[in-house]
């Protein structure tokens, strides 16, 4: 009887499966770098600050709404309004500032406006007991239809100049929209790791019937992620205005498949599948850079979409593998 | 057509846990044949060897004279033995034909197309053979259980079975299902088919069985004619272990009532249920599988909802109507199943040991303590000895026995006024399971009342002050004192009398 029999790893198969571990646990990450090495190696312009941070504002907007839904997405559930939401919420921040003529207000309704909507999804799917996919989806349908009755499809312009600050500002040299995110990304940071809430989240995803046997109130939870969500949309919405200087009533609409894909490439990395904070961050440069560096290598539009839709396939693939191994 | 399988000497491993050992069994062609056993006896494993589900270890298996190996589930059903399991798989839309023929449907000129007149003819044929009173063409899911059990049986017999292998054919029917079922047990065995049938129902074996074996522990105890032996037999041979009642330690004072639910009902789960628990008492809770004793606790937690009942906290009438009622009133449960329903398996064990407590942990803004956090989780680890790196390590990692310390010392954090533990030694080894009965004891001289659902009987002897003994949904016995031993507790868990009458019995 070999000791291969009673379950004792021979020193090579230890040292494999400690390196299968590591590439499990940091390939996204090591994907990600290699990435960088390759732009930087074939265009010239790719490792320079100006760039890095024009990689940066470009991905603001799609930061801060994959945030959002990643606080959804770790309870494992999905909202697919958010599109709808930020091109609505565009238009109701626009509105807002047109008939107040003042950015606090302005600001302060969009806030409004998320949360409402995040609550409406939170309440029908937490309380209502109807499942977040049809819920969050027909709730898009509705803001959307309301957005379009609302604009008639007309963007909504002439804002004042002073508005473009979120969008289009800078600071010492880094767009506001950049601090605006870092922003997002601290706060979300907090609440999900060092409070009591972010640990309701995590439990919840990871196991609701055990955290109901814990004593972990799963409703209210699932309320606040989504309101977060709304919150999240709204500011998207807010940032995205103000760039483009006007709000057209379907800006948002394509956000929702790339978000989507961005938490599930986070999923990948860093916790064996399961969607979390720094994993969508990292998504989102994935996306940002790759976007970026193609460009930079002047390659055509579609080929840069189908180069997506093969990260976000090998990326979905290895979350399931992932999952079912991790049990 | 006579049929006789043998098996000799059948020995099966599962790791370190021997189920079966050297166990012989012989199945004759006009001979009911009952097995019987505990849970856990190794009835389920046989019954997989004879249907070729799994193989033994060591030992043989004779068909009709002739050295056999089964080699998988189909082979065994093209040598003419088919079970007939405890949970019927069958198609709810799909027709009785169908259902009889599914995988094997007589087919026309262009292969792939089903004959649907001579589906119909041929399945009419077989009922007609077998007495089966079913129209071919009525949809599954409108037959009653006991009919879908007979289609079953008739999808068996269509495969030219010659020994039948019935795993608690009753457990899901009614009295005239019941009855109906054992007269045409009876009739099959008529017409010289081998049948073994293994249920919990001792009456039912005796009306039924010419012969019984008898299973303790993966050992044979016992073989004999159903004529030549009777029920206290019977149970003797599955129980009859020699268990000290080996407390670790005497009773301690038991003082007054801290607990007590009135006429707990829930559909189908549990009928009019009464007891009290009492400071300082250990209150086992025993029963078969499926008796009901989960289902009773999570229907008085709040886990599940219940039709009817009362709970009364140290006297005064409490309203739980969810899990967190019951957490804040004082009762915790520590669940049956550790993976699936204690731990979160993504987290460590600090962040599961504190999960209840978070409230007590949190600060302004919602902020949680993680300095106490881990102090109290380093201390519970300390406690309870829980083996791990650091209080940060994944549940995952920690084996059987660790997590469920984990699962308990979450609960240890709160003083609960009731901890109820279900089935909190399963699969764990031996020394580890010693150390939970200390838990569990610490906490009953500490004044907790404590209740212990559990399977394993040592450990309802090793543990219990009292013993409540659910059947079926109705509480059976209870046992105190003297009258506390495996063999009553099986008794009643099997047989017993008339359920107790919950109304007026008077508790001691």
């Amino acid at each position: 009887m070999s000791l291969k029999s009673v379950g004792f790893k021979s020193f090579s198969e230890k040292r494999s499966s400690r390196i299968s571990s590591i590439l499990r646990r940091y390939g996204t990450l090591m994907f990600f770098i290699l990435m960088i090495a390759f732009f930087g190696l074939t265009s010239r312009y790719f490792f320079t600050i100006s760039n890095a941070l024009t990689i940066l504002d470009q991905i603001a907007v799609l930061a801060i709404l994959a945030t959002g839904l990643t606080v959804v997405m770790i309870t494992g559930r999905i909202d697919l309004s958010i599109g709808y939401a930020v091109s609505a919420l565009g238009v109701l921040a626009a509105n807002a500032l047109l008939i107040t003529h003042s950015i606090t207000l302005a600001v302060l309704t969009v806030i409004l406006g998320g949360i409402l909507i995040g609550a409406v999804n939170g309440f029908t799917i937490s309380f209502l007991g109807i499942p977040d996919f049809i819920g969050t989806l027909a709730m898009g349908f509705l803001v959307e239809g309301v957005n379009q009755a609302f604009t008639r499809g007309y963007p909504v312009s002439n804002l004042p100049q002073r508005f473009y600050i979120f969008g289009q500002g800078k600071f010492i040299g880094i767009p506001i929209s950049v601090f605006i995110t870092l922003g997002i990304l601290l706060i979300t940071w907090f609440l999900l790791g060092r409070t009591r809430f972010g640990r309701y989240v995590y439990a919840i995803g990871g196991n609701e019937e055990a955290a109901v046997l814990s004593g972990v109130s799963v409703r209210p939870n699932i309320l606040i992620s989504y309101i977060l969500c709304g919150v999240g949309a709204a500011v998207t919405g807010l940032v995205l205005t103000s760039r483009i200087g006007a709000a057209y009533p379907t800006a948002g609409d394509g956000m929702l498949l790339d978000t989507i894909a961005t938490v599930f490439l986070g999923a990948t990395a860093f916790r064996n599948g399961e969607a979390n904070l720094w994993g969508t961050l990292l998504g989102v440069l994935i996306i940002g850079t790759m976007t970026n560096g193609l460009t930079l290598l002047d390659v055509p539009y579609y080929f840069q979409l189908m180069a997506k839709g093969l990260i976000i396939v090998v990326a979905v693939t290895i979350t399931s593998i992932e999952r079912r191994r991790a049990g | 057509m006579q049929t006789s399988l043998a098996l000799t000497n059948i020995t099966k491993r599962f790791g370190g846990v021997v189920a079966l050992n050297q166990v012989n069994i012989s199945i004759e062609s006009g001979v009911v044949h009952g097995l019987v056993g505990e849970n856990g006896a190794g009835k389920s494993t046989l019954a997989k060897i004879i249907c070729g589900i799994i193989k033994p270890d060591i030992g043989e298996i004779t068909l009709n004279g002739k050295p056999v190996i089964i080699h998988n589930a189909n082979h065994a059903i093209e040598l003419g033995i088919a079970l007939i399991p405890q949970e019927l798989e069958l198609v709810p839309f799909l027709s009785v034909a169908e259902s009889i023929y599914l995988g094997s449907e007589p087919t026309r000129l262009i292969p792939g197309m089903v004959d649907r007149k001579q589906l119909f003819q041929k399945c009419k044929e077989l009922l007609d053979e077998l007495e089966i009173d079913i129209n071919p063409t009525a949809k599954v899911m409108d037959l009653s259980i006991s009919q879908q059990q007979l289609v079953v049986i008739a999808r068996a017999f269509s495969k030219n079975a010659k020994i039948l292998l019935m795993d608690e054919p009753t457990s899901r029917l009614g009295p005239e299902g019941i009855d109906a079922l054992l007269n045409y047990v009876v009739r099959l065995k008529n017409k010289g088919i081998a049948i073994i049938y293994i249920s919990h129902h001792i009456d039912e074996i005796f009306r039924v069985c010419d012969v019984i074996t008898i299973l303790r522990d993966g050992q044979l105890t016992g073989f004999c004619k159903t004529s030549e032996t009777n029920t206290d037999d019977i149970v003797q041979r599955m129980v009859g272990r020699h268990v000290e009642r080996g407390k670790l330690q005497d009773n301690t004072d038991i003082g007054d009532v801290i607990l007590q639910v009135k006429n707990i009902a829930r559909k189908r789960y549990a009928q009019g249920i009464s007891f009290e628990l009492h400071r300082g008492e250990i209150l086992g809770i025993a029963g078969l599988i499926g008796a009901g004793r989960t289902e009773l606790i999570r229907a008085i937690l709040g886990i599940d909802s219940r039709e009817e009942g009362q709970i009364f906290i140290e006297g005064k009438p409490a309203k739980i109507n969810s899990y967190k009622d019951a957490i804040k009133c004082g009762l915790v449960l520590v669940p049956e199943e550790r993976i699936k329903q204690g731990l979160i398996l993504s987290m460590g064990i600090r962040e599961n040991i504190s999960l209840p407590i978070l409230k007590r942990l949190t600060r302004w803004f919602g902020y949680l303590d993680a300095f106490q956090e881990r102090k109290i989780a380093n201390g519970l680890m300390d406690r309870l000895h829980i083996k791990a790196s650091s209080s940060d390590a994944p549940v995952r990692s920690l084996s059987g026995g660790n997590q469920q310390k984990v699962v308990l010392a979450k609960w240890l954090n709160i003083n609960a006024k009731v901890y109820i533990f279900d089935e909190p030694t399963r699969g764990i080894d031996v020394l580890t399971k010693s150390e939970i009965h200390k838990i569990i004891q610490d906490l009953a001289s500490k004044g907790a009342g404590v209740i212990v659902i559990s399977s394993e009987l040592p450990e309802i002897l090793a543990l219990s002050n009292r013993v409540l003994v659910m059947r079926e949904g109705i509480l059976s016995a209870i046992l105190v004192g003297g009258d506390i031993s495996e063999k009553n507790i099986m008794q009643n868990a099997i047989i017993g009398e008339n359920r107790i009458d919950t109304i007026n019995r008077q508790e001691v």
